[in-house]
């Protein structure tokens, strides 16, 4: 950096020796003409001498200037002094016709009169114009100088930084973005980005693609699109060793793990559903965390659908039309919500099933769902969907799950072959084997400029870290995606000051709200304190997270998804003829 | 080929091409009786002898200094001949402007108005010398430049007879359709639409053997078809025309001050080809070419943020330019685009008008300027463009008046022309502060960008220097030459000197400015 600053000076020297030649020239050409009046004027000074000193220092300073922006390309003379002749008559305009008006308490108005009376000015401006760009293009291919038009290439760094980021969701692929923003100028960094899908996944629209609302693909945005200038590695991270400061990653369709070394390691890995080992839920829940899932999860619903529509047995049809959510937080609610809606929108084309044959379940632990928001706008969307029919099982816990039943903790066993499990996640299991400090949750604890204590080069931000809040008495930060958003964008411009050696800044970051959809125009919000609720909040929903929805072109996918969503009913196409993942349910296939 | 490339060869090169050019201008110097007093250049008695030897002597020196110049440039038709151009207009300014008054008359330089207005048709004169050394160069260089193929010839005609008869209607609607032609005003008639179509059918076929294929964006190509618009001015109603009508060259203050329409013409007539020349080739393109590979994310990601970017740095950009608008009081007058006569709607008018000038800007000239000098220049040179599309021609248009393109109506126009230059400025080097955010296309990060970089950085060799020092002086100096008088200027200044801090009362002729 030093070194740039010393050939910076170098060019903007010449630039101030260019300028002053010129505008001595500019000077004695002007005096030929007798026109200094021109120049005088400037300053308020009368007298030539002092008008004389002031065109000079005005000459000097535009040259030094010119010098600064000045970006030095071999054998480009012509262009260097034609685009003097275009700075100088631009020059013209912005002096004597707008700069000196306005430095004598007038307003410029540009008129063909004064045009006429400055026209020698403009050749003089000309002139002055093509000598400094045209003189500081010599002395700088003379003696050096001037920031050349650098390539990739060209432009090995002394060291490079190694920066790894672990996780494509909305924290680590706000890190590795604000670190492509922020080093567009540098070329020692060197960003690479794993993740086990090649896209970051808009989670707060899942819910929709599961309930046949949206494309899946539309609420997925691209990586390499995201981030065209970082590193992306399509693979599952096998092991972190922070004593030899590398990752073992095992690439998607690579026989061998790749070793990825790194100086800064980012642990942006999320969580993963956590059934706290209750019997039968890993087998037989579904969870709601990927976009597989979601899709899972559609083709679940109308796949038992299209079996209950010529089932006979009235107990096993009434199983097939049960759907069990675990969990009354904002992804068990929204999805109880849109599974009611896509199952009552695409009734009619099932012509067995009556209104009132489909039974949802939603089992909680608490006494109120949304414990996120406050306990108005709780009751309001328990309110809200028990009077479409929703049953909540408040207060009460799963505890086990089998084929084709789930079992609450006061022994209750309902039938159902669609059970969703939202209520519990736990961090990434890699971390388990990370020595660094942990919470009980298996969170890795960092501090508050989200570095990891006693690891050096480990950063760790979103749901995977436990990061104090300090806008909140330093409470954990909720594993919120605004939260993970922010987080990324702190911790590479902390990365960034540690390479740099800046001080550190903390994270503060004060969470404007939330909002939560209920299916069926409606849903809650709480915004800087303020509560809505029904079409309002509904709407600020969907324009609040299209906006937030990255990349332009899935918000326009999403807006016309929703937008025919208004008008044509929901898809009921199945595109895998065996039952995906979920194919082993089917009773009477046997398989 | 290497031996080609050595500077004294090139010098040579351009000796000879110089001499050519030095013959066409020197017949032009004796058709306007100026040949013999050439010889005062080194202090000989006037004589049509001596002048010739000095003058072909002058020639070839200033052809080896333009081939020296040029060496390093790229030297495809375009390119060699908007460089012609601009070197002839320089020496305007460096011969008979300055080292002929000060080696012939031994006084002064003679860079005020009067001076430029009485050395107009060496104007002229110069440009062509740049012009036939540059062919002539050229015609050396043929293996260097890329040949025009059957469909490029095709496009040019077809983009060239469309942009005649849009410039012709215009020029109807006032009356002046024979200026197209440069026969002055005539009633228009069959005859004269056919001149008119034929005319716009050689200049677009000559524009496509002169670019065959632009690399750069649709805003380049437009400004590039506005260079050579002006170039087609002086060639053809300004000389050809000239000589085969009247015998002679027009080219005296008088005559070019009526052709001043013209001109205007002749600038809207090139835009129109040039954009129309690039869009349709990129549509035979897209249309018959076999896919390839594209670095761009599509115009539906790209281009839509180069509307928004371009209509932010509008925003901009107009801001100057309203506060120049309100000391002239000219809102009333804009608001007349929205038939109303209220300062407030004319400030609303005038923000739309920019926003959508500057989204313009954005989707024509994306990924094409890498710095605060190309920034600058395609900026301006927009800027100047507009100027000619919008207040001299679609304001009439929009709100039921015929548009007027002659010089004097044109004049008090200056203040709107200088505002926009300078809106055309900002927007260009705030449009390239926005795209320089988000991804400098200029500075690629990976190796197999590189190319494409190189390509555009590229520019800088190729004319659009020129051009944009062309566009400049075009707008700077033609409108002051054929309106402006150094009287006015005396005037403007004894009124600034006898009022003291108030500025004397507006000009007569001022209009509100457009």
């Amino acid at each position: 950096m030093r070194y740039i600053a010393v050939l910076a000076r170098r060019e903007v020297l010449f630039g101030a020796l260019a300028g002053l030649l010129a505008g001595v020239v500019f000077a004695l050409a002007m005096q030929a003409e007798q026109m200094r009046v021109e120049v005088t004027g400037l300053a308020g000074v009368s007298t030539s001498g002092a008008g004389l000193v002031v065109h000079l220092v005005l000459a000097t300073l535009i040259g030094a200037v010119v010098g600064m922006q000045y970006r030095h390309e071999p054998g480009s003379y012509a262009a260097q002094i034609t685009l003097g002749v275009t700075f100088g008559l631009l020059g013209w305009i912005l002096g004597p016709l707008t700069i000196r008006p306005l430095a004598e308490g007038q307003i410029p108005d540009w008129s063909i009169a004064v045009a006429s009376a400055g026209f020698p000015s403009l050749m003089g401006h000309m002139l002055y114009g093509a000598l400094t760009i045209g003189g500081l293009y010599w002395a700088v291919g003379r003696w050096g100088g001037g920031a050349v038009l650098a390539r990739p290439s060209e432009c090995a760094a002394d060291r490079v930084h190694r920066i790894v980021v672990l996780g494509g969701g909305f924290g680590g692929m706000s890190a590795a973005q604000t670190l492509e923003r922020m080093t567009r100028k540098r070329r020692d960094l060197d960003v690479t980005l794993v993740s086990q899908s090649n896209f970051l996944l808009f989670t707060p629209m899942l819910a929709e693609v599961a309930s046949s609302a949206l494309e899946a693909q539309h609420i997925a945005a691209p990586i390499r699109a995201a981030c065209p200038f970082t590193n992306f590695i399509h693979g599952d991270v096998e092991r972190i060793d922070t004593e030899q400061r590398r990752v073992l990653v095992h690439g998607r369709r690579l026989a061998e793990p790749q070793a990825v070394p790194y100086d800064h390691l980012v642990l942006a890995m999320g969580s993963v559903p956590n059934f706290y080992g209750l019997p039968g839920l890993a087998e037989h829940a579904i969870t709601l965390k990927t976009l597989e899932d979601a899709v899972g999860l559609r083709h679940r619903v109308l796949s038992q659908l299209e079996r209950a529509d010529h089932e006979t047995n009235v107990e096993v049809r009434q199983r097939l039309l049960t759907f069990v959510v675990a969990g009354g937080g904002f992804a068990g609610a929204e999805t109880i919500a849109e599974l009611f809606d896509l199952v009552s929108s695409v009734r009619r084309y099932y012509q067995h099933l009556r209104p009132g044959d489909a039974r949802f379940v939603l089992v909680h632990s608490r006494d109120r769902i949304l414990p996120e928001l406050s306990a108005e706008l709780g009751a309001y969307a328990l309110e809200k969907l028990s009077a479409r029919g929703i049953e909540f099982r408040l207060g009460r816990r799963v505890a086990a799950a089998a084929e084709g039943s789930v079992t609450l903790d006061d022994d209750t066993v309902i039938a159902c072959e669609t059970f969703v499990w939202t209520a519990g996640n736990q961090p990434n299991p890699i971390l388990r084997d990370l020595g660094c400090v942990k919470n009980r949750a298996g969170q890795v604890v960092a501090d508050a400029t989200l570095r990891v204590p006693d690891t050096p080069g480990v950063w760790a931000v979103g749901d995977a870290a436990q990061i104090p809040d300090l806008t909140n008495d330093d409470r954990p930060c909720p594993p919120t995606a605004q939260h993970a958003l922010r987080q990324g964008k702190r911790v590479a411009q902390n990365i960034l000051a540690s390479i740099d050696e800046r001080p550190l800044k903390p994270f503060r970051y004060r969470a404007t709200g939330s909002l939560v959809g209920l299916g069926h125009r409606t849903a809650a919000a709480e915004l800087w304190g303020h509560k809505f609720s029904g079409l309002l909040a509904w709407f600020m929903w969907r324009t609040i997270y299209l906006s937030k929805l990255p990349g332009l072109e899935r918000k326009a996918r999403v807006a016309l998804d929703w937008a025919l969503d208004l008008v044509f009913p929901r898809d009921i196409v199945l595109t895998t003829a065996a039952d995906g993942r979920f194919g082993s349910d089917d009773p009477e296939r046997g398989s | 080929m290497t031996r080609r490339n050595d500077l004294a060869t090139w010098l040579l090169a351009g000796a000879v091409a110089g001499q050519v050019g030095g013959v066409v201008y020197g017949l032009v110097m004796r058709h306007l009786g100026l040949i013999e007093s050439i010889a005062a250049l080194v202090r000989l008695p006037p004589s049509a002898v001596g002048g010739w030897i000095v003058h072909m002597i002058v020639a070839g020196v200033i052809g080896a200094g333009f081939a020296a110049l040029i060496r390093r440039q790229a030297h495809g038709a375009g390119d060699l001949l908007f460089w012609g151009l601009i070197y002839g207009a320089v020496w305007w300014i460096v011969g008979p402007l300055t080292l002929a008054p000060l080696l012939i008359r031994r006084e002064a330089l003679a860079w005020d108005l009067t001076s430029a207005q009485e050395t107009f048709p060496m104007l002229l004169g110069h440009l062509q010398y740049g012009v036939t050394t540059s062919l002539a160069l050229l015609l050396w260089r043929r293996s260097a430049f890329e040949r025009p193929t059957v469909g490029c010839a095709v496009r040019g005609v077809l983009t060239g007879v469309v942009a005649a008869a849009l410039t012709g209607k215009a020029l109807v609607d006032q009356g002046l359709l024979g200026h197209f032609v440069g026969i002055g005003d005539h009633d228009p008639s069959g005859a004269l639409w056919s001149g008119v179509l034929v005319i716009g059918a050689v200049s677009g076929l000559t524009f496509a053997a002169v670019v065959p294929t632009v690399r750069d964006s649709a805003g380049a190509a437009m400004v590039r078809g506005v260079v050579f618009g002006f170039l087609a001015w002086i060639l053809v109603p300004m000389t050809i025309i000239g000589l085969a009508t009247r015998g002679m060259l027009p080219w005296g203050m008088g005559f070019a001050h009526d052709a001043f329409p013209g001109l205007l013409a002749y600038l809207l007539f090139g835009g129109i080809l040039g954009l129309a020349y690039q869009w349709l080739s990129v549509a035979w393109r897209v249309l018959f070419a076999e896919t390839t590979a594209d670095e761009d994310e599509g115009y539906g990601t790209e281009g839509l943020r180069a509307l928004g970017r371009g209509a932010a740095a509008g925003i901009a950009g107009g801001l100057l330019y309203t506060v120049m608008l309100a000391r002239l009081g000219s809102f009333e007058g804009i608001a007349q685009l929205m038939r109303a006569d209220n300062a407030a709607v004319g400030v609303l008018v005038h923000a739309v008008v920019s926003v959508i000038w500057g989204a313009v800007y954005g989707l024509l000239f994306r990924r094409q300027t890498y710095g605060i000098g190309s920034a600058v220049g395609w900026g301006v040179a927009f800027g100047f463009f507009i100027w000619v599309v919008g207040p001299n021609t679609l304001f009439a248009v929009l709100t039921g008046q015929t548009p007027d393109w002659s010089a004097d109506s044109t004049a008090p126009r200056t203040a709107s022309l200088v505002g926009h230059l300078v809106y055309g400025a900002v927007l260009g080097v705030g449009f390239h502060y926005f795209e320089s955010r988000h991804n400098p296309w200029w500075q690629p990060r990976r190796e197999r960008l590189e190319a494409r970089a190189d390509q555009r950085r590229r520019q800088l060799q190729t004319s659009a220097p020129a051009i944009w020092a062309l566009v400049m002086l075009v707008a700077l100096t033609l409108p002051i030459i054929f309106g402006g008088s150094d009287e006015m200027g005396r005037n403007a200044m004894q009124a600034e000197s006898t009022s003291g801090e108030e500025r004397g009362p507006p000009m007569d002729d001022m209009q509100p400015m457009r």
